[in-house]
């Protein structure tokens, strides 16, 4: 196996496996647990930076690589085709570093925690696992899998060592939660379901996209025999992509190069822009369809004939960049026109290939028609609501700050600092890419979402008396500018169609969640030293703490002002791109964005003027009001610095690492809003036409009939037949309806089995 | 050469940066109980001024000679083409700029840092430099330096372990704490970079980004007092309420980004031949607002070409909802931008943060109140002037002139010494913001400039003062003027200077201090105005208004503080009298000395300034050297004299021999394109010059005239004193009672709203969430109940209950009878007999077992 396969392994087990030898030693060795803990997660945040920072390494990051990156793709339930694949790309490595990052700082913070060190170490540490896990997995079911088994970690965690009402917050947090799993359960089945990866080997002749992502799953045909992709590198660097007829998968996948005779050898395009060969091959060489299809496109065996750089069968010499110009310009069909490289046989009969597949799914749904508007419609709200439970988004966050405020300081800032970026990290993964007509057609829903959290969010931060439960509402607030900046994306197209606004708010809610990740996790620390020294979080018992614990508070006023947004700390740039984005979705969301700005900052400061200015702290414990340690100066210091670096240097720091990617992602849903929203929205208006027709002919014939009836004239031969009979079935075109129908079946089929499983 | 100018303003932003991590790092560390921190801020402080000093050297060293503009500044203007002016005279405006040509003003411009790129969208730091710049940064370095000089000395009790009185610590008692004198210097350091860096950028990002920090170093300065709860609002006030300015600032930004895909000023250094990705949003503005013609920097547009204006955006089709055109696109923006103005520069309806600010020492309210902070609003509005709208300047004029008569109002009643100056200040930025208004970039800029030094010269003053004295209270002060001669006169001369008066009132019009040009440059502007337009006469009535106001409140200030009152000495037991009072230190008193002479000279240029100059040295060497007859003050009056003179001199010689170095021509040099080109070819504006500026020094002289009535010569005046003047007096002092509105209408609504939501998450969210959770819970104990343990399991129950019984019922069959046992027998055998017989065909048994034989 390759190296960085296992320096992605080994980031992603390193916690569990310590997790293991943790729960050998005794349980009397408090110390020893301590220092494991921390050193554990030290060992992953260096590997994360030594493995994929270091010049040279085999899993270096690479930032202008806008694909996957470093994939790991094995088997795991091949009955179902479920792939243990993991890999990196922009969305998920910088939401990696700073999970590893977070998990050392929590580590250090875990000093206060007294009882039961041993547990409380496993258990941190597979939560570990489980959040690299969800960030790192390609593989939907995967991705679900990770997702479910970090929550009994979180749980215990609350539930065990966490303040006087645990119990009811962690079942709280555990119930909202496994909602969301279930939902996203259900989703994942139906678009499992109705996956059908052969539609993509039809497309991908002719999209580029489609054939970079298969190119980026970089399988060997035996990993992935379903699929039958094989990326062939030739010596000169021309790459050449290879689609087997994928529908038979007992066939084997014989790699023809060479042959380029007319019905004797594989079908292909060159694309000279991309110096990509794409074949399509057959199985036998001889395959009667495919000589056919030849045979009625000249050019194309002209273009194979050049590509492949053979001489023609008469011996004649062709320039060759004639021909391969000739090519391209075939191929640059009406977009409508997909290209009938073979004349496949009706899909009906064969049988579909279903994936979990995410970078697959994405294909399927940017390129094809595979997903139905119904599917996508059902399957996005089912997945926004898992993570904007996970968000949380306002109405579904009345579990954070009951978590928040039951949860122990470490586990509150994995909580703030990580665990609500898996529900942006999920959007932008899952939900848009996978269901982008159901992201569409909701988008309003996504950003309206996020001005109420946003505006709800600081405005019950404001209303509160206890310390940590005001840090928690204003984590509603915040993550509320991720989903404003995710939603107002899509249907920017009425406001001028420029898909770069869609990429700013995209890339400020990404930066947002990574800034917000520093911050919250600064601020609830910044509590949880309080709390250490005077044991309770009303705010109004504080003031004057500046006066005896001056480091912390000029530390808290940098992080706090982080969280508010103030230019030069991380906080301004999410806020600003978001609000920049908004105003081209709408204005009022970008005006409403803006003002937030001010209630942010109300709460902000009436909370370090409550906490630390006054003139002195005269609640009780006063004289435990010591000046900060050490350790946790470094930890307070930490976030600081990282507050103001991704304040100072956005792009070195933020944008650089994600920056390709998004450019990639937001390039594809653009092409698709130009390209199949059109014919999705076609769709549906001609599905709308039949079923208006229908209920016309249904309502005729009734007053027909009724009029008969009312006539008492005894025969009529459309009369009886009308009613019963379901006309409207024929009416909508072939193809649409036939599908539509599937689709429902599927959903019907599939809606049952998720709600038992949980 | 030219090249460096950005290095020398880039470093010249840096400076203070360094030294505020410099101070926050060491902060506690430093020796001499913090004293270094004051060293370490002079020095990067004077970094700066040096640096800035440098830039504009090699500005006016690397420039083509003077600009065009100026060079007809001195001819007067009759007909001054602005934005709206009407459409036929457009044509007209272009053949003469052409004629002369006006070209756009020098710039420089270039990327500081890189932000991001999304697409096409590039966001970066960039600066832009200008005569603005060129002028700025030195006025802003040089107060600055000014006052950290003076703060040194001033803040020296922070050295010591400190007894705060003004706040209230355990028993009621004061509150004793550390002295914080490092951090004060650490944060004036932090005001002063945000400041530079504002001024030094060219884009409306990076102007948004210092902006804000501007806002968050007056929050720290403005709570110094932590320990105090008035502080500790007013900080909070003044960060809010300017946020809600920003809030629209940030909107305004965003439309700008949302049409033009760019937020640089300038052109992007190669510009593209046609304009792209790559032109500025002043040029792109141009263009929009102008119609097709690619000449039209030079004039703005009339309505008609505005109405023509496509109403998409360039590159970026799909209406630009919701608005119907460009034009009221760039009005709505252009306000929203003018928001921010209006929170930073205090005006009307944001006003209200000003006054409350005094809460911070003495030095930072006069850093807020000239070069800094307030000043960037006015500031902001020149730079942006080419992206407003006719319509936008309209209203930015209105709101001006409420501004500038409210603040001037407000000052005439206020009873603490730096309230009545924040008033003013109001006032002032009105005046300017006006200007802006009315087209009078120029006029505002200047009287911004001009303001800088004799704001902070008085407020300056105003802080010696609590030093002698302990008060702020203008009503228990009088007779100051023998106890703190030299602060008295400093203090006059910054009173002189902003009241807008001459110096020698009728002998030489042209020669009055910085306030008398600048002010009389304002009016002159609005006169112009109200020529075209009849509605601008209202707005000349009250500026000339504010302009009495001005002289009337300023003078009523310095008389209450410097003249003897024989009444109010009556009690002894005044703290105040006990104290006596007395000039400040040297250290104290240099800083005021060299504002006031800026105070003097700033607006001279010309002739002015040679005779000026030589006339200010005069004055300097000759009071000083009176002064240093008393042995404390030898050595300081000797060097400020030295110094004074020498500056005098040099200034008088750099007038002739460099005359557009002076503060006005720099700024002519600056001065937007269409606008300059207006001045350039304004004919015959002598009667507007004349006009307006006796008007204005009348106004003056009359508003001077009334407070030496009043508060010199103790005469009760009809109008003032009479019992009708007290509600006014009272409505007045309330502040208009506009913060009490706010509080009532906007701040307790606020708060109930966040109840609200409080109450909505535990009544509703948390209810429905405990609801499901407790509706669960009675499901599965329903189901537990009644399906599992009544139904499933009482089903199997009963199933084997009833099989037993069953059993035991049939077991009562079994008899062991032999003859019972024959006997069912029999009667079985009998009913076989009659099934079989009556009820079965066999016929038909037999057809269906043949059928199934066949079938196999």
């Amino acid at each position: 196996m390759d190296p960085s396969a296992w320096i992605l392994l080994l980031t992603l087990w390193l916690p569990a496996l310590a997790a293991v030898v943790l729960a050998c030693a005794p349980t009397s060795a408090e110390r020893f647990a301590r220092v494991w803990i921390f050193l554990s997660t030290l060992a992953v945040f260096v590997l994360v930076l030594l493995g994929y920072l270091l010049p040279g390494s085999p899993a270096r990051f690479d930032v202008s690589t806008p694909t996957l990156q470093h994939v790991l793709d094995v088997p795991w339930l091949p009955s179902f085709d479920i792939r243990f694949a993991i890999g990196l790309d922009g969305i998920s490595f910088p939401l990696v570093v700073l999970s590893a990052l977070i998990a050392v700082l929590a580590a250090a913070a875990s000093r206060s925690i007294t009882k039961g060190i041993k547990a409380y170490g496993i258990l941190f540490l597979l939560l570990q696992t489980g959040i690299l896990g969800v960030f790192l997995a390609q593989d939907f079911f995967l991705f679900y899998v990770f997702w479910e088994a970090m929550l009994l970690p979180m749980y215990f965690l609350i539930g065990i060592w966490g303040g006087p009402r645990k119990e009811y917050a962690a079942i709280k947090f555990f119930l909202y939660t496994l909602v969301g799993g279930v939902l996203m359960l259900v989703a994942l089945l139906v678009l499992y379901f109705q996956s059908d990866v052969r539609a993509l080997a039809d497309s991908a002749v002719t999209s580029t996209s489609a054939a970079e992502t298969l190119a980026e799953l970089a399988v060997d045909p035996e990993s992935h025999p379903n699929l039958g992709v094989v990326v062939v590198e030739d010596p000169t660097g021309a790459r050449a992509l290879l689609i087997r007829r994928a529908w038979e998968p007992e066939r084997e996948l014989t790699v023809v190069r060479g042959v380029a005779r007319p019905g004797a050898g594989p079908v292909g395009i060159f694309s000279e822009a991309r110096g990509v060969v794409e074949v399509l091959l057959p199985a036998e060489p001889n395959a009667a369809d495919l000589v056919q299809a030849i045979e009625e496109n000249p050019l194309l065996a002209q273009a194979l004939d050049a590509a492949l750089l053979l001489p023609p069968a008469n011996g004649a010499e062709v320039p060759a960049r004639e021909i391969a110009g000739s090519a391209t310009a075939w191929l640059r069909p009406a977009p409508d026109d997909v290209m009938p490289v073979a004349s496949f046989p009706p899909r009906q009969t064969l049988r579909p290939i279903h994936t979990f597949s995410l970078p697959l799914l994405a294909d399927l749904a940017l390129e094809t028609e595979c997903f139905s508007p119904t599917v996508q419609r059902w399957c996005f709200l089912a997945l926004f609501l898992g993570f904007l439970i996970k968000l949380p988004g306002v109405p579904f966050h009345t579990w954070l700050p009951d978590a928040h405020v039951e949860a122990p300081t470490p586990i509150s800032m994995i909580l703030a600092g990580v665990l609500l970026k898996m529900g942006g990290y999920g959007l932008i993964r899952v939900a848009f890419p996978l269901c982008p007509f159901g992201a569409h057609e909701y988008a309003w829903l996504v950003a309206g979402l996020g001005i109420v959290s946003m505006f709800y969010g600081a405005l019950a931060a404001m209303a509160q008396k206890d310390f940590k439960r005001l840090v928690a509402y204003s984590s509603v607030s915040h993550m509320g500018y991720v989903l404003l900046g995710l939603g107002a994306w899509s249907a920017s197209v009425e406001n001028g169609f420029d898909a770069s606004y869609w990429n700013m708010g995209a890339q400020g809610a990404m930066f947002q969640m990574l800034a917000h990740g520093i911050s919250s996790a600064g601020m609830f620390f910044v509590v949880g030293v309080l709390y250490d020294r005077v044991k309770h979080r009303d705010l109004d018992e504080f003031g004057g703490v500046y006066g005896r614990m001056p480091a912390l508070a000029a530390l808290a006023f940098g992080i706090f002002f982080a969280g508010l947004g103030l230019p030069g700390l991380c906080g301004f740039w999410g806020e600003v791109f978001v609000v920049f984005s908004a105003w081209k979705y709408h204005a009022a969301l970008a005006v409403a964005g803006a003002f937030t700005t001010v209630l942010t900052a109300a709460y902000v400061l009436t909370c370090l003027q409550k906490v630390f200015l006054g003139a002195e702290y005269r609640g009780p414990y006063s004289e435990k009001l010591v000046p900060l340690t050490l350790r946790e100066f470094l930890i307070a210091g930490t976030l600081f610095t990282l507050g103001i670096a991704m304040g100072v240097a956005p792009h070195p720091l933020g944008f650089r690492w994600f920056d390709a990617t998004f450019d990639r992602q937001y390039a594809r849903l653009a092409a698709w809003t130009e390209r199949l929203l059109p014919v999705y929205e076609a769709r549906e208006a001609r599905e709308l036409e039949a079923q208006r027709a229908a209920a016309n002919a249904r309502a005729e014939s009734e007053r027909a009939a009724e009029g008969l009836s009312m006539g008492e004239t005894p025969v009529d031969p459309a009369g009886p037949e009308a009613p019963g009979e379901e006309k409207p079935s024929d009416v909508p075109p072939s193809g649409v309806a036939p599908n539509l129908e599937g689709v429902q079946e599927d959903l019907r089929r599939k809606a049952d089995p998720p709600a038992e499983e949980p | 050469m030219e090249a460096w100018i950005p290095w020398c303003l880039s470093l010249a932003v840096a400076a203070p940066l360094v030294a505020f991590f410099a101070i926050l790092a060491t902060g506690r560390a430093l020796p001499g109980s913090g004293r270094p921190g004051f060293w370490i801020s002079l020095g990067a402080i004077l970094a700066s001024f040096a640096l800035s000093s440098a830039a504009a050297c090699l500005w006016w060293a690397t420039g083509d000679g003077i600009p065009v503009a100026v060079q007809n500044f001195e001819e007067p203007a009759a007909e001054v083409l602005r934005k709206d002016g009407p459409a036929g005279r457009v044509p007209a405006a272009d053949a003469l700029a052409e004629k002369h040509g006006a070209k756009t003003p020098r710039m420089l411009a270039g990327p500081l840092l890189f932000f991001a790129q999304f697409g096409t969208l590039r966001f970066e730091l960039t600066y832009l430099i200008d005569g603005l710049t060129i002028l700025f940064f030195p006025l802003i370095a040089g107060v600055a330096t000014c006052v950290i000089l003076y703060a040194g000395a001033y803040m020296d009790d922070e050295l010591r372990p400190v007894i705060d009185e003004h706040a209230t610590g355990e028993d009621d008692g004061p509150v004793r704490r550390p002295g914080r004198y490092a951090r004060f210097f650490q944060f004036l350091c932090l005001f002063c970079f945000s400041m530079l860096g504002l001024v030094l950028v060219g884009d409306l990002l990076g102007v948004f980004i210092f902006w804000e920090l501007v806002g968050a170093a007056s929050y720290f300065l403005i709570g110094f007092y932590i320990e105090r709860e008035a502080a500790n609002a007013a900080a909070n006030k003044a960060f809010l309420v300017n946020r809600i300015g920003d809030f629209g600032m940030l909107t305004g930004i965003a439309m700008f980004v949302g049409a033009f895909g760019t937020l640089a000023l300038a052109d992007r250094a190669p510009v593209a031949a046609e304009r792209g990705v790559d032109a500025g949003l002043f040029s792109q503005v141009a263009e929009r607002t102008s119609g097709a013609s690619g000449s039209s920097t030079v004039v703005a547009p009339s309505a008609g070409s505005v109405e023509e204006a496509s109403t998409v955006v360039p590159g970026r089709e799909g209406p630009i909802w919701p608005f119907v055109n460009w034009h009221s696109y760039l009005t709505v923006a252009g306000l929203l931008l003018f928001c921010g103005c209006i929170g930073k520069s205090a005006q009307v309806p944001l006003h209200v943060w000003l006054p409350d600010a005094m809460e911070g020492p003495t030095p930072v309210s006069a850093l807020v109140h000239s070069a800094t902070m307030v000043a960037a609003g006015v500031y902001l509005l020149g730079r942006v002037y080419p992206l407003l709208s006719p319509d936008a300047l309209a209203v930015i004029a209105i709101v001006g002139i409420v501004t500038a008569l409210a603040g001037a109002a407000m000052a005439t009643v206020a009873t603490d010494l730096k309230k009545a100056l924040a008033f003013s200040t109001m006032s002032q930025l009105g005046l300017m913001t006006l200007s802006m208004g009315v087209g009078g970039w120029f006029a505002g800029l200047f009287h911004l400039a001009t303001h800088a030094f004799f704001k902070c010269l008085l407020f300056l003053g105003a802080g010696a003062v609590q030093h002698g004295t302990g008060t702020l209270d203008l009503e228990r002060m009088g007779g100051l003027g023998r106890k703190m001669p030299l602060t008295a006169g400093l203090m006059l001369i910054g009173s002189i200077a902003l009241s807008g008066l001459g110096l020698p009132l009728i002998v030489l019009p042209g020669l009055g201090f910085a306030g008398f040009h600048s002010k009389d440059a304002i009016l002159e502007q609005a006169f112009v105005f109200a020529q075209e337009r009849p509605w601008g006469w209202i707005l000349f009535g009250l500026a000339a208004c504010v302009g009495a106001l001005t002289a009337y409140y300023v003078a009523r200030m310095w008389l209450l503080m410097f003249l003897d009152r024989q009444e109010s000495h009556a009690d002894a037991d005044d703290p105040y009298h006990a104290a006596p009072a007395h000039d400040p230190g040297a250290a104290m008193l240099f800083p005021i000395a060299v504002l006031a002479f800026l105070a003097v000279v700033a607006g001279w240029t010309g002739w002015q300034s040679v005779i000026g100059s030589a006339l200010a040295a005069f004055v300097a060497t000759l009071l000083f050297l009176r002064l240093s007859a008393s042995s404390a003050w030898r050595r300081p009056a000797m060097a400020a004299a030295f110094a004074f003179g020498g500056w005098s001199v040099l200034s008088a010689a750099q007038t002739l021999w460099l005359p557009d170095v002076s503060l006005q021509m720099t700024l002519q040099g600056a001065m937007p394109p269409d606008l300059a080109a207006a001045e350039t070819h304004a004919e015959g504006a002598v009667l507007a010059r004349a006009v307006a500026g006796g008007l204005a020094l009348l106004a003056a002289v009359a508003g001077a005239t009334l407070a030496w009535l009043r508060f010199g010569r103790r005469r009760r005046l009809p109008l003032l004193d009479s019992a009708l003047a007290r509600p006014t007096r009272l409505v007045l002092l309330k502040r208009l009672y506009v913060d009490d509105f706010y509080r009532t209408v906007f701040v307790d609504r606020y708060f109930s709203l966040t109840r609200t939501a409080v109450a909505l998450d535990r009544w509703v969210f948390d209810r429905a969430v405990d609801g499901i959770a407790s509706g669960g819970r009675a499901t599965a104990q329903f189901w537990t109940k009644w399906v599992d343990d009544r139904g499933i399991d009482g089903g199997f129950d009963w199933f084997g209950r009833a099989t037993l019984r069953a059993g035991s019922r049939l077991r009562q069959v079994q008899t062991g009878s032999l003859r019972q046992y024959v006997f069912f027998l029999a009667a079985a055998a009998v009913a076989l007999f009659v099934l079989v017989f009556f009820f079965l065909d066999p016929e038909a048994a037999l057809d269906a077992l043949r059928q199934t034989r066949e079938s196999r």
